[in-house]
């Protein structure tokens, strides 16, 4: 009949004729298959093959209606000519931008949640060896801590929206909807990731849900076979390390401290020259010791070859890749590489069945020497400058941390191997029905061997003028190994149905979903001692009684069972329901289940006839959400049970035997955190999205937090205190996203502002009510209580100011420990004329930050592109002291800063009363190493996080080498960071500074596309 | 029709494995231990008394650790100053939030918990008499020791004696000493009582000897003089204990056969660091943290072997050419001093030396360093597996001395329970005097013979002398880099002012006094 009509049709209207075009996409010039070609007001259609070509009878004067999903529709008239080239825009940044959302994907426009997502572009840009760093400043309300900057152990932890519960604040991480790691993926498989901040977007993750969900999609093959390379090769320098004093300038205050402390000056003026002038540089050295120890600059590749595309009738789609990375540290015998591979199969069976089987894997490979980061680092921070690093002769003292980074090796081996099979069934009956069922399997394997090796060194006597040289036999020292392996897997089996129709102007879906999560691992590790010699790192080598060995299991279930259902009215009123029944191992049987659900609607008043038509205003949408998350993250499993669990060793009668525990007493209703979310957001386009504004408020109460009554239990009471639910924290906050982006001529540019505020508040620990309010944790930050100390009021300047107060003291003493002058002054808080233990208080803010904000800017012109990123974080803390903050601290060494210290004169009294450091002294000062205020310092930084010059060779030359595209591009990462701690990095996690420094990084890529 | 069939074949196929699945997180705890066999199975119920040995502070790793508490003594100066014994006992800064014994108390009731709960429930044991009655015996013996130490430390203390329940009334309040006294002694009587019933047990575990022995300490410090002294003979008249002749041997040895009770170590599998800590900061192949220095104090206090007399007194063969010679052999045993042969190497702790004395850093303080407890034929960077001894058969005759000459009943007893210390020595024979002449002998044998074993500490409070200018003043030695004495070869390191504290017991912790207004706190406070 069809046929008929269009014959008819064709015979009534002579004039038609045939007309061939290619559509491609504008920006990468590739083919778009499958994309529809409508004649408008008709019913005649056609879709581009496998090269983009399509044919299609019309007239002179028809209008061409091109469509294809993540296009901007286009309308083309026809005219005289054939073969037409039609160019799609991508939409990305459009109205109809699709968004990853869990267990589903949604137009932007049409979320009913707050959800923020990042392209693979940005991801990639980033030039960083874990997806989590990628995320700094790109994200609002997205937090990201990076803690250290050791090769394969630089990734950040992740907060979405801050803290909002008492255990952990970690986010759920799904790598295409199986929790899956995140740091060790090949940022270059990533197509998207979302990041689902409130109720109505994380409901359907219920239980895990609370601290927010990060959703990874892996890309999958689509369109054209192409080939892709991308390589770069690049230098990591540390963003900051401290400025020491020399050890003229060193020994010059040292001998201060000895005037201070009442003892004699251990350097004469003869040491003091030789230090100066280097002329003994065996007992009167002048070690840098961060430069004598570590490189300036270590090395980074990172080669990733990818192949997608599908099969000529389209019916097989394929992604696959394999990447490799390789990070080197600024030290010897230290590095990290990772091998990634990936195939994203997509296979259409037939017209109602399709197979989704995704392989992926990595191997990673941290190699280590004995000697670990932390202590490394420990070591420059704290020896002075007066010990040798080499003697004259060449050969290491004992300071020296060369030797025992050639001394041993402690190396890892993470193998991953996941997969993944999904069978989508569209039912034939109804239209609209689907199935989805898939099993993900992941086998993850680890593997460590630890080989402690004594270090053989130099020794130096300046009575004899003589070498000797120390070798571990010489010490009686010997070498020890311990190995650990361990395996486990991680089973997923899900189903989704889902059904979705459209009535007119109303649109309804549902889903429903069953999810079952079940892991188990498995460890084994075995040690020795006493090895013969230093190099045969086998057991067996080892000494028999010093054997040990141990091994373990740990089991893992969650079940859950999920729905949502959506109804819209004429793409104007968005109506959504969230819920999550769900189950973990962790809970008795009788609180095992908990229900969450949430609801959200949203208002599309661009879509009103009153703003329909407007010039200025092209996107309003007001949403909001409320619902209800639950979390087990970060508390243990079975504290329903009491049991007996094996302890550490006993010695008895010169034998070993065992030891066994109680686990505590447990509470059998012990069950879910809940968090209820409160969400209203706007989202706003203007002059055709030249500026968008998105903006959320969000209020969340999370309560039933599983913690212990131990504020209000006393110790008398003996046992482990069972988890229960009690603890209730609140939090709430602003997200701000700022977007401009126009093109001028060829000037394409963009500016993009983010901003987070979270702030939380602790509303019930259990506390009594009388605790002192100047120490109560209640109504507090939840990080800010780890920190009770003293209020400074700067330095006692004179003798004559200490004795003032001690006048007024009422036992004639104002602060203990015989103060000073040049010594800290503390705060007498409740006025009773003395500082002592009643004048502590919880003392600054926590380290995690509560303000966190991006500015990214770029442009493309022609043939360049730059993109350039700003990232900072504010409200926060550091406590720094010890190696990381005072002078001479265990024989340590001294700061640049510390020259502004408190110096005092004949007549006892500070001379300089500007200073910034109490005086210094060799004994451990009691009175200044209190916890004070005094070494708090405010961690808020602005950093140049990130850089990106790119010339993407033009076409005419790529053509002739046979290419498709040639980009090449410089980029920087960390380049700048102002913060008001000055000597380490601001990320710094350690009060004593005892880190592997965060790295700037400098990289030249090329990428290449057949 | 066919391709339809087929599909539901394929969603009934993988619906499947979704059925029947809730049981699926139905899981069990790996490696757990049901609470049914560990109150009656022997076995089990014996590894859990080990879990309470484990708790049982020792002198290495105790209070807090990083230090030995004889540095909070005039025996002693820890070399690096960090630890609590610089930063708070020597100094008097101790205060209810950063006491060191704040973690003595938490542990203390956490163990008591744990022995009330097996005291509650060790009828049900199913073992022959002979191990219920030890494994009961030492439930009872570490009740008791874990009340002492309590008592020792902050007085009279909540006598707690069955596990409390959550909905119990939790706020306890302090019973007086005398009735946490009582209570330890009936406790420690209990002990015995099952144990002469019982299989022998090891120096690691309770037994008669540890229990009585203990409760002759405990009347001691109680000034339960008589008492004391009959619980104290009892030991010595029933025990299979004896002097070791090897003094330094003692403390290295877990099979010495004076110990009555200690912990022992093993490595790899328990390990402390007394080694490491202890070992003399040198520029030589070995050098540790330095740790635990003697004073010059004490070293004073090594009398001339030949003539029993202090080098400060007449006649007694001193001479300071040669300081370290011809003292009593427990001073070889116990401090390595200028000279020292030791790991085959000859110390030197005069100025310039490899080991120098020094102000900063881990360098000596005092121009010594500890000897006695550590190990010379090992590694010192490991864990150590050295014992540590708590109690054992020379203090039972000292605090059976202290307790005659304090009781005035017996001083001839007296004097022959320190000579049968000192002849292990072979150091000559004190003859007997006065009480209070007696007294300072006996004063004088502890501090030699107990150096460095944590009862200087709690002895100088008990007498009263910790405020004597003599205790106050810490000398080091005084010494030319050609390692001659000079002048009276000794010097001051430092003054310490603990007597501001030293009078009092220790507070109890804030913690708890926040939590329970019905602790009252010591006074001091």
């Amino acid at each position: 009949m069809l046929f008929l009509f269009f014959l008819s049709v064709s015979f009534s209207y002579g004039q038609e004729k045939k007309i061939t075009g290619t559509i491609t996409d504008a920006e990468t010039g590739e083919s778009v298959i499958g994309a529809a070609v409508i004649i408008k007001n008709s019913s005649v259609g056609a879709s581009t093959d496998f090269d983009g070509k399509f044919s299609i009878n019309a007239k002179k004067g028809d209008v061409l209606i091109i469509t294809s999903l993540g296009y901007t529709t286009l309308e083309v008239a026809v005219k005289g000519g054939n073969n037409l080239t039609i160019q799609l825009v991508s939409d990305a940044d459009q109205l109809d931008e699709i968004v990853i959302i869990g267990y589903g994907t949604k137009k932007k426009v049409n979320l009913t949640g707050s959800v923020a997502t990042i392209k693979t572009d940005e991801i990639v840009k980033n030039s960083t060896g874990n997806v989590s760093s990628a995320l700094s400043g790109r994200l609002a309300g997205v937090t990201t801590i990076q803690n250290s900057g050791e090769p394969g152990s630089d990734a950040s932890s992740i907060r979405i929206r801050g803290l909002s519960s008492l255990n952990s604040s970690s986010p759920l991480i799904l790598v295409d909807g199986i929790p899956r790691a995140l740091n060790n993926i090949n940022s270059n498989d990533i197509e998207s990731i979302s990041v689902l901040k409130d109720a109505a977007a994380a409901a359907i993750y219920g239980m895990r849900a609370s601290n927010g969900v990060v959703l990874i999609t892996t890309k999958r093959g689509k369109g054209k076979n192409t080939l892709n390379v991308n390589v770069y090769s690049g230098l990591q320098t540390p963003t900051r390390m401290p400025n020491f004093l020399d050890s003229f300038n060193y020994a010059t205050l040292l001998n201060e401290a000895n005037v201070n402390d009442g003892v004699p000056e251990r350097y004469t003026a003869d040491d003091l020259q030789k230090f100066k002038d280097g002329s003994s540089p065996d007992t009167h050295p002048n070690t840098d010791w961060i430069g004598e120890t570590l490189e300036n600059n270590s090395a980074m590749h990172s080669i990733d070859i990818s192949a997608s595309g599908s099969s000529e009738n389209n019916k097989t789609k394929y992604f696959t890749s394999l990447g490799y990375l390789y990070q080197d540290a600024l030290y010897a015998n230290n590095n990290f590489d990772r091998i990634n591979f990936r195939t994203n199969l997509d296979i259409e069976l037939n017209e109602s069945i399709s197979l989704s089987t995704d392989f992926s894997g990595n191997l990673e490979t941290r190699d280590r020497p004995g000697i670990g980061a932390s202590t490394l680092f420990s070591n420059i921070m704290r020896t002075p400058p007066i010990e040798v690093n080499q003697y004259s002769n060449g050969a290491y003292s004992s300071y020296s941390l060369e030797p025992k980074i050639n001394a041993g090796y402690n190396n890892t081996q993470n193998f991953d191997f996941q997969s993944k099979i999904a069978l989508h069934i569209k039912f034939p009956f109804l239209e609209g029905l689907n199935l989805t069922t898939q099993v993900a399997y992941d086998r993850a394997t680890f593997r460590n061997k630890s080989f402690s090796v004594p270090s053989t060194y130099s020794t130096f006597d300046s009575s004899s003028n003589e070498f000797s040289i120390s070798t571990p036999s010489s010490r009686g020292e010997t070498a020890s190994l311990s190995e650990s392996q361990s395996q486990g897997y991680k089973l997923v089996t899900e189903a989704i149905l889902s059904y979705d129709k459209i009535i007119e102007k109303h649109e309804f879906g549902a889903k429903f979903i069953y999810s079952k999560t079940l892991t188990q691992d498995n460890y084994l590790a075995a040690g020795i001692s006493n090895l013969l010699g230093t190099s045969v790192d086998f057991f067996i080598a080892g000494d028999a009684e010093t054997r040990t060995n141990s091994n373990g299991t740990s089991e893992t279930g969650i079940l859950g069972y999920a729905g949502r259902f959506s109804y819209s009215y004429d793409n104007k009123y968005l109506l959504e329901f969230n819920g999550r029944y769900d189950g973990s191992y962790k809970f008795s049987k009788d609180a095992r289940f908990g229900f969450f659900p949430s609801f959200s609607a949203a208002w599309r008043v661009s879509e009103e006839n009153f703003l329909n038509n407007s010039n200025v205003i092209n996107n309003l949408k007001i949403r909001a959400s409320y619902g209800e998350l639950g979390s087990d993250v970060g508390i243990g499993g079975f504290r329903y049970l009491e049991f007996f669990g094996f302890g550490s060793s006993f010695v008895d009668n010169s034998g070993v035997s065992q030891s066994i525990g109680s686990s505590g007493l447990a509470d059998a209703n012990t069950t879910w955190e809940k968090a209820k979310t409160y969400n209203i957001g706007m989202e706003l386009g203007l002059w055709n999205n030249l500026f968008t504004l998105e903006t959320d408020f969000y209020y969340k109460r999370t309560s039933d937090i599983l913690t212990t009554r131990a504020l209000q239990v006393p110790d008398t009471f003996g046992a482990i205190l069972p988890s229960e639910n009690i603890g209730v924290v609140d939090n709430k906050g602003i997200e701000i996203i700022l977007n401009h982006r126009n093109k001028i001529k060829e000037l394409d540019y963009y500016v993009n502002l983010n901003f987070g505020y979270a702030k939380n508040e602790i509303i019930d620990i259990a506390e009594p009510e009388d605790v002192d309010p100047l120490r109560r944790l209640t109504g507090r930050q939840i990080q800010a209580g780890s920190r009770i100390g003293y209020l400074a009021e700067g330095l006692f300047l004179t003798q004559q100011a200490i004795d003032d107060l001690n006048a007024n003291a009422p036992n004639g003493i104002y602060q203990t420990q015989n103060p000073k002058p040049g010594d800290i002054k503390y705060a007498d808080i409740n006025g009773d004329g003395f500082v002592d233990n009643n004048d502590r208080t919880i003392i600054g803010k926590g380290n995690v930050p509560e303000i966190t904000f991006g500015l990214n800017l770029g442009f493309n012109y022609k043939q360049f592109d730059f993109s350039t990123l700003f990232q900072g974080a504010a409200n926060f803390d550091m406590y720094l002291s010890q190696e990381a903050s005072w002078a001479f601290f265990n024989g340590g060494k001294v700061f640049d800063e510390h020259l502004n210290r408190a110096q005092i004169g004949d007549d006892g009294n500070v001379i300089n009363t500007n200073a910034s450091y109490p005086r210094v002294t060799l004994s451990s000062n009691a009175v200044n190493e209190r916890t004070s205020s005094y070494w708090i310092v405010p961690g808020d930084y602005l950093r140049f996080k990130n850089i990106e010059i790119g010339y993407t060779i033009p076409e005419k030359v790529t053509t002739k080498l046979g290419l498709d595209r040639l980009r090449i591009y410089l980029n920087g990462r960390n380049l700048a960071t102002w913060s008001k701690i000055k000597h380490l990095d601001p990320e710094n996690p350690n009060q004593r500074g005892w880190f592997y420094p965060q790295q700037k990084i400098y990289n030249l890529g090329f990428n290449l596309t057949f | 029709m066919k391709k339809i069939k087929r599909l539901f074949f394929l969603v009934a196929l993988t619906m499947l494995q979704f059925s029947c699945s809730s049981d699926a997180i139905d899981l069990d705890p790996q490696g757990a231990i049901s609470s049914d066999v560990v109150f009656t199975d022997p076995a089990f119920a014996e590894t859990y008394l080990n879990a309470i040995y484990n708790g049982v502070p020792n002198g290495f790793e105790a209070p807090i650790g990083w230090y030995m508490l004889s540095a909070a003594t005039d025996d002693a100066e820890n070399s690096y100053p960090w630890p609590a014994s610089n930063t708070l006992f020597n100094t008097a800064n101790i205060t209810s939030s950063n006491s060191p014994y704040n973690g003595l108390w938490t542990n203390a009731y956490f163990q008591i918990r744990r022995l009330n709960n097996f005291i509650k429930n060790y009828d049900g044991l199913e073992g022959t008499d002979p191990v219920n009655n030890r494994l009961k015996g030492e439930a009872h013996f570490l009740r008791a020791y874990n009340y002492a130490l309590l008592l020792r430390t902050f007085g009279g203390v909540p006598i707690i004696t069955v596990p409390q329940e959550l909905t119990d009334d939790l706020l306890v309040s302090r019973n007086t000493s005398e009735e946490t006294m009582n209570f330890v002694i009936s406790e420690f009587d209990t002990a015995a009582g099952f144990f002469e019933n019982a299989e022998y047990a090891a120096t690691t575990r309770g037994s008669w000897d540890a229990a009585m022995a203990m409760k002759g300490r405990v009347l001691l410090y109680e000034g339960r003089y008589a008492e004391s002294a009959a619980a104290s003979k009892q030991v010595l008249d029933n025990t299979s204990k004896s002097l070791d002749s090897d003094y330094q041997g003692i403390f290295l040895n877990d099979g010495a056969s004076e110990v009555i009770f200690d912990t022992q170590f093993k490595d790899p599998d328990k390990t402390h660091w007394a080694n490491l800590f202890n070992t003399p900061k040198s520029t030589s192949a070995v050098s540790g943290w330095g740790g635990n220095n003697p004073t010059q104090n004490l070293v004073d206090q090594y009398e001339m072997q030949a003539t029993g007399l202090l080098p400060s007194e007449a006649g007694s063969g001193y001479n300071a050419r040669k300081p370290y010679e011809g003292r009593d052999p427990r001073f070889e045993a116990s401090i390595l001093y200028d000279g020292s042969k030791w790991k085959g190497i000859t110390w030197y702790f005069r100025p310039r030396g490899h080991a120098a004395i020094a102000t900063s850093g881990d360098w000596t303080r005092t121009g010594y360093n500890m000897k006695k407890m550590i190990q010379e034929d090992t590694d010192h960077n490991p864990g150590g597996d050295q014992h540590w001894v708590h109690i054992r058969l020379a203090e039972v005759y000292l605090n059976y001395a202290e307790a005659l000459i304090e009781s005035g009943t017996n001083l001839d007893l007296a004097t022959s329970a320190i000579n049968t210390v000192r002849s292990r020595s072979n150091m000559p024979n004190i003859s007997t005097g006065s009480q209070s002449e007696l007294r300072d002998k006996m004063r004088h044998e502890k501090r030699i013979e107990l150096a460095f074993e944590e009862h200087r500490f709690w002895d100088i409070r008990r007498w009263g002398i910790a405020g004597d200018p003599e205790t106050l003043t810490i000398y080091k030695v005084n010494m030319s880099r050609q390692g001659r004495l000079v002048g009276n070869g000794k010097a001051i390191w430092e003054t310490r002012n603990w007597n501001a504290q030293a009078g009092k017991l220790f507070p109890i912790p804030q913690s708890e006094i926040d939590k329970n207004s019905n602790l009252t706190q010591n006074p001091g406070y």
